[in-house]
Formats: C-alpha cells, sequence, structure tokens
C-alpha cells in the first residue's frame, strides 16, 4: 500500500478522524489513534512548520504548507478556511495529492458531514468522526486511486 | 474586485447548483417552521427570534464548508472583501437573490445588506393581532442573521448581525446590518504558546 | 378588535368533523352535510355582516396580492433547502422524545405545507384539473402525478394498492428530496424523515376531504437504497362514502 494513514484534525486542534491502511486482511483500523503520541506530534509539527511557513515568506502572499517529506514516508497537508486540516502519509514516491486532498474535502466531507443533519460539526471534547457513510466512501476513493496499490 | 470575478456567482449559479425546481417547497417549510415555533413559545416572538436565530447559527457553521467546497475561496483578507463575497457569491448560490452592500461606516466595521426580494418570506402576511406585538417583535426572516453569523464565526470572524427594516413589518426595504467585532485567532494545540 | 368579531376557520381538519357537528360560530362548512352548512340565508348573512375576518399587516403599495401567482415559479438551490431541512430535523429531534414522536412532529410540520400545497396545485393546473377529484383512485392519481410533480419535479415512480388490507395504498418514491441527505445512524433505528413527506401527503389527502393517516416506511431494493413507500391509510368512513356513491 503506498497509502500510509489518512488523518483529519478540526479547528479546535483535535484528531477527530484517523484511518490507516495495513496490508493485511483486516483493511486497517479506524479511529484508533485519535488519541495517541503520533497524532498528537504530528498536528504540533505542522501547526509549528504552519506558523515558520508564514514568517518566512513575505507578508501579502499566503504561504501554505503543501508536504513534508523523508526518506521513508511524505506527508501531504491541506487546509480549509474554516480550519480543518487533511493529512494523508504515504511513500515518497508520491508527488502531489492535493487534488485528491480537495475531492475528499469538497466531496466526502462535505457531502456525508457537512450535510448530514444527524452528523455534528463542532465536534465536542470526546466526539469522532465515525460516520459509516463516510468511511466507506473515503476508503473506496483512496483505494479506487492508482497510487494506492 | 478582481478575486470576486473569479467566482462569479452567477456563473456558478447556472452551471455548479444542484437546483430544485420549486422554491415554494423552500418557503412554506420556513413558514411552517415559524408558525410552530410561535405555537411552541406560546407567542413569545423574542424568544422566537432567539430560536431562529440559534437554528441559523447551526445552519451558517455547515454552510460555509459547502461554500468553500463550491468556490475554492481562501479566507478574505478584509472586511470589505469580505462583504463583496457574502452579497456577489453567498446570497446567489444559496438563495438566487443579490443584495446591494450599503451604508458603510467610517471605521469600515459595520454595513448593511439590502435585500431586495426575500424568498424565505414569499407571499407571507404578518397577521395582526389585537395589540401588534408580532409586529413589533418578529423579525420573520431572523435564520439569515443566525446563518451570517455562524458562517463568519468558522472562518474566524466575529461578527453580530441585527435586523433594521423588515418588509413584512411595513417598511419599504428589508435591511440587515453587519458589525465586525474582531478577527478571531486561530487555536493552539495545548502545551504551545 | 375583541376576539368575537374575527372568523376563525371551523376546525383544523375536515377530517374531525362528522354529521352532527355545528359550528359555534354557526358559520362553517361541514362537507359531510354539504353545501347546506354554508349556505347564505337571513340569518347567516346576519353574521357575516357584523363580524370581520382576521386582518392582515396594512397593504402597502406592493402588498402580496398584487403578485401573479401563476407565473413560473423560481428556483433555488438544493443545498439551501437541505440546511434548512437538517436543522428542522435537529431541533426536532432535541425538542421529542423518541423516534414515534420525532416522526409525529415531522409530519405535522409537512401537514400544514400540504394544506397549502393542495390549493397552489389547484389553482396552477387549473385547466387540467377544473373538477375535484371525489373518487379515492382519482386523488391518488393527481398526488402520485401532478402534485408530486409540482412540488419535488417529478413524478412518484409507483402507486400501488395493497393486496392484503382493505383501506391501504402506497405510494412508492425511488429517490425521495428529503432522504437524500440524511444518513441515519444506528442508534435511531429505523427512523424515516420521510415523515415530512408523509405530512405533506396528509395535509393534502385531509384538505381534499379524503380523511387519512399516511406514514412513510423505508423499503430499499438492489441499486435504490433510498427507496420509500408511503403507507396511506384511510379512514373506514370513507369507503362507505364510496360505495354509497358509485355503486
Amino acid at each position: 500500500m503506498t497509502l500510509h494513514s489518512f488523518y483529519i484534525f478540526d479547528r479546535h486542534c483535535r484528531c477527530v478522524y484517523s484511518r490507516e491502511y495495513t496490508q493485511g486482511s483486516d483493511g486497517g483500523s479506524t479511529n484508533r489513534s485519535n488519541e495517541s503520541d503520533t497524532a498528537k506530534l504530528m498536528f504540533g509539527m505542522l501547526y509549528s512548520l504552519k506558523n515558520i511557513a508564514s514568517k518566512l515568506g513575505d507578508k501579502e502572499a499566503r504561504n501554505n504548507l503543501k508536504s513534508l517529506s523523508t526518506g521513508k514516508f511524505r506527508l501531504h497537508l491541506f487546509e480549509t478556511a474554516t480550519g480543518l486540516r487533511f493529512v494523508i502519509v504515504s511513500d515518497p514516491a508520491i508527488d502531489n495529492l492535493q487534488s485528491v486532498l480537495w475531492e475528499l474535502y469538497s466531496n466526502y466531507y462535505v457531502r456525508n458531514v457537512a450535510q448530514n443533519a444527524l452528523s455534528p460539526v463542532d465536534f465536542a471534547c470526546d466526539e469522532l468522526l465515525a460516520n459509516p457513510k463516510f468511511v466507506s466512501e473515503t476508503d473506496r476513493f483512496l483505494s479506487s486511486l492508482p497510487v494506492f496499490r | 474586485m478582481s478575486k470576486t470575478t473569479r467566482y462569479s456567482g452567477d456563473e456558478m449559479w447556472k452551471n455548479n447548483v444542484e437546483k430544485i425546481q420549486n422554491s415554494e417547497l423552500f418557503t412554506l417549510t420556513y413558514g411552517s417552521v415559524v408558525s410552530q415555533l410561535c405555537r411552541d413559545f406560546n407567542n413569545n416572538y423574542q424568544e422566537v427570534n432567539q430560536q431562529l436565530d440559534r437554528m441559523g447559527y447551526n445552519i451558517g457553521m455547515r454552510l460555509i464548508e459547502e461554500f468553500l467546497a463550491k468556490t475554492g475561496a481562501q479566507r478574505c483578507q478584509t472586511f470589505k472583501e469580505t462583504a463583496e463575497m457574502i452579497s456577489k457569491v453567498g446570497f446567489k448560490i444559496f438563495l438566487n437573490i443579490q443584495p446591494t452592500v450599503t451604508n458603510w461606516t467610517q471605521d469600515g466595521k459595520t454595513f448593511s445588506l439590502v435585500l431586495n426580494e426575500n424568498p424565505l418570506a414569499d407571499f407571507v402576511e404578518l397577521p395582526m393581532g389585537p395589540d401588534n406585538r408580532i409586529c413589533r417583535d418578529l423579525w420573520y426572516s431572523q435564520v439569515l442573521c443566525g446563518v451570517l453569523r455562524g458562517a463568519l464565526q468558522m472562518v474566524q470572524l466575529d461578527v453580530d448581525v441585527w435586523f433594521v427594516k423588515d418588509v413584512l413589518r411595513g417598511d419599504d426595504q428589508t435591511e440587515l446590518r453587519l458589525r465586525l467585532n474582531k478577527f478571531l485567532k486561530d487555536e493552539v494545540p495545548a502545551g504551545e504558546d | 378588535m375583541s376576539n368575537d368579531n374575527i372568523i376563525y376557520p371551523s376546525v383544523h381538519s375536515f377530517s374531525n368533523l362528522s354529521l352532527s357537528d355545528s359550528s359555534r360560530t354557526g358559520f362553517g362548512y361541514n362537507p359531510y352535510k354539504g353545501p347546506s352548512s354554508n349556505a347564505i340565508t337571513p340569518e347567516t348573512s346576519n353574521i357575516l355582516i357584523n363580524k370581520k375576518t382576521v386582518s392582515l399587516t396594512p397593504t402597502s403599495f406592493d402588498s402580496i396580492y398584487d403578485r401573479n401567482i401563476l407565473k413560473k415559479v423560481p428556483e433555488i438551490s438544493l443545498s439551501s433547502f437541505s440546511f434548512l431541512f437538517c436543522e428542522i430535523v435537529n431541533w426536532t429531534r432535541n425538542n421529542s422524545k423518541g423516534i414515534q414522536d420525532l416522526e409525529q412532529r415531522l409530519n405535522t410540520l409537512g401537514y400544514q405545507i400540504g394544506q397549502r400545497f393542495l390549493e397552489l396545485v389547484k389553482t396552477r393546473e387549473r385547466i387540467k384539473y377544473s373538477k375535484r377529484e371525489i373518487k379515492i383512485l382519482e386523488i391518488l392519481q393527481f398526488i402520485h402525478g401532478a402534485f408530486w410533480k409540482s412540488i419535488f419535479g417529478k413524478t412518484a415512480n409507483e402507486l400501488e394498492k395493497s393486496q392484503d388490507i382493505e383501506n391501504e395504498y402506497m405510494i412508492i418514491d425511488d429517490i425521495p428530496l428529503v432522504s437524500k441527505f440524511i444518513s441515519v445512524p444506528k442508534d435511531y433505528g429505523n427512523l424515516s424523515c420521510s415523515a415530512f413527506t408523509a405530512g405533506i401527503i396528509e395535509g393534502a389527502l385531509d384538505s381534499a376531504c379524503f380523511p387519512a393517516t399516511v406514514t412513510a416506511h423505508s423499503v430499499p431494493k438492489e441499486g435504490l437504497p433510498l427507496r420509500t413507500v408511503f403507507l396511506i391509510k384511510f379512514d373506514e368512513s370513507l369507503y362507505t362514502r364510496e360505495n354509497l356513491r358509485f355503486n
């Protein structure tokens, strides 16, 4: 699998959704590592990098962090104007997942969460995004991508 | 503004927005809700206004995501830009109307939106009771105030929105006023400063 | 202006009346008695002349009565309606004590809409439907066809009569508008937000003098996960009426 995991952080700096894709038959875990150190460290790092990026560029232009890579993985980030952060962790071979992240937001998130009466939008302290339709549709979308092998 | 011409409200309405044939379903649904609220609160119109505002706030929090998804807009740099976005694009893609932005104050923090037509209140008249309370107290389209407040809150703008005039009350036009209180800072994760 | 001077509608719905009812104010249509309940006689005309109807806000230069309701209806975006409906479901859910109560409240909201829509659709279709429907099958075909098309932009998919039970009919909609954007979480069981649409049908039927109860049930088929069946149960008295009139 060249896509390792998918996280969503809300505007209150909490991880509301985490999805891991593993090679085994169980297809990966959903929402099991929201409170983990990995999630917290990842968010802290992205937050600090965002601050640095805004200080490095000139004042007017928007300087958004798009991806971050190491030898073993690449992190792709997309932030909406409402403070939602979509993060995908993948192999370093994959170059640009901005359009995928945009699709996840504008299509799947908006349709299944924002437009869904019975699903919360502003998550309370211990609420997670566990909407089964959202999970199954995003899984299907991500696994249908050519980069997901 | 060059940015708003990029997100032309009219074009988006024509091509990108899924429409339903009958706006009367929308109007009648809203009317049904208002009358149910009046019954629930026993004609205490202040309460009804507050409830409509709260409902609008919840709607606004969701509506903003759809707005951003459809227009791909980024956060506006100035309040004036925000006003343009709301009137030219926002109202157009959701209600198919285009209100005008007027009455800016000196400091650029308050402006008025004048609605020339209001699909929420199509064919509505407020009944005159013995003491005219409904005309004095009820803002029929109060939900719009809540929607604007909720949507702008999600993009870190703290605003107050209220009605100034309403055609249903016998005024000559429907006018909303928005005031920017402050820009909200993005939240910091625990442990950072 | 005291309350005595105002004529209110005699009942909330025609289905609550019976042959022996007579109006408190001495004036009001009772479909079981027919036109004689509403006739202009010297006594009733006295009542009418001395009372007023509910008066509305003073008509200004551009009152709603000057507008033409027969011109083309403007469109509005689906998402506005869906957001409003989402919030209605949430607000109703907070106010109600259980699934049944929730469905009942949605039904009530839809009821008022159905009453008004019936009048509106009839007025607009004036040439094709210049006569009032008096047979059960006719009113059901009207609802399944012109009424549904006017509200939702398409006709309903099927109209069936139940095999086993006498008074039941079913209207089936493959993709109901209101359920398109709600996915029911598991702890809500078989809640159907189409209770709202069921209310619309019930309001329309009641106003057309066909008292019924309408409920919505979700019956998914392959390829159509949102398929909803609206079960229409007419009153017993209706069948007696049909038999008397047409047999």
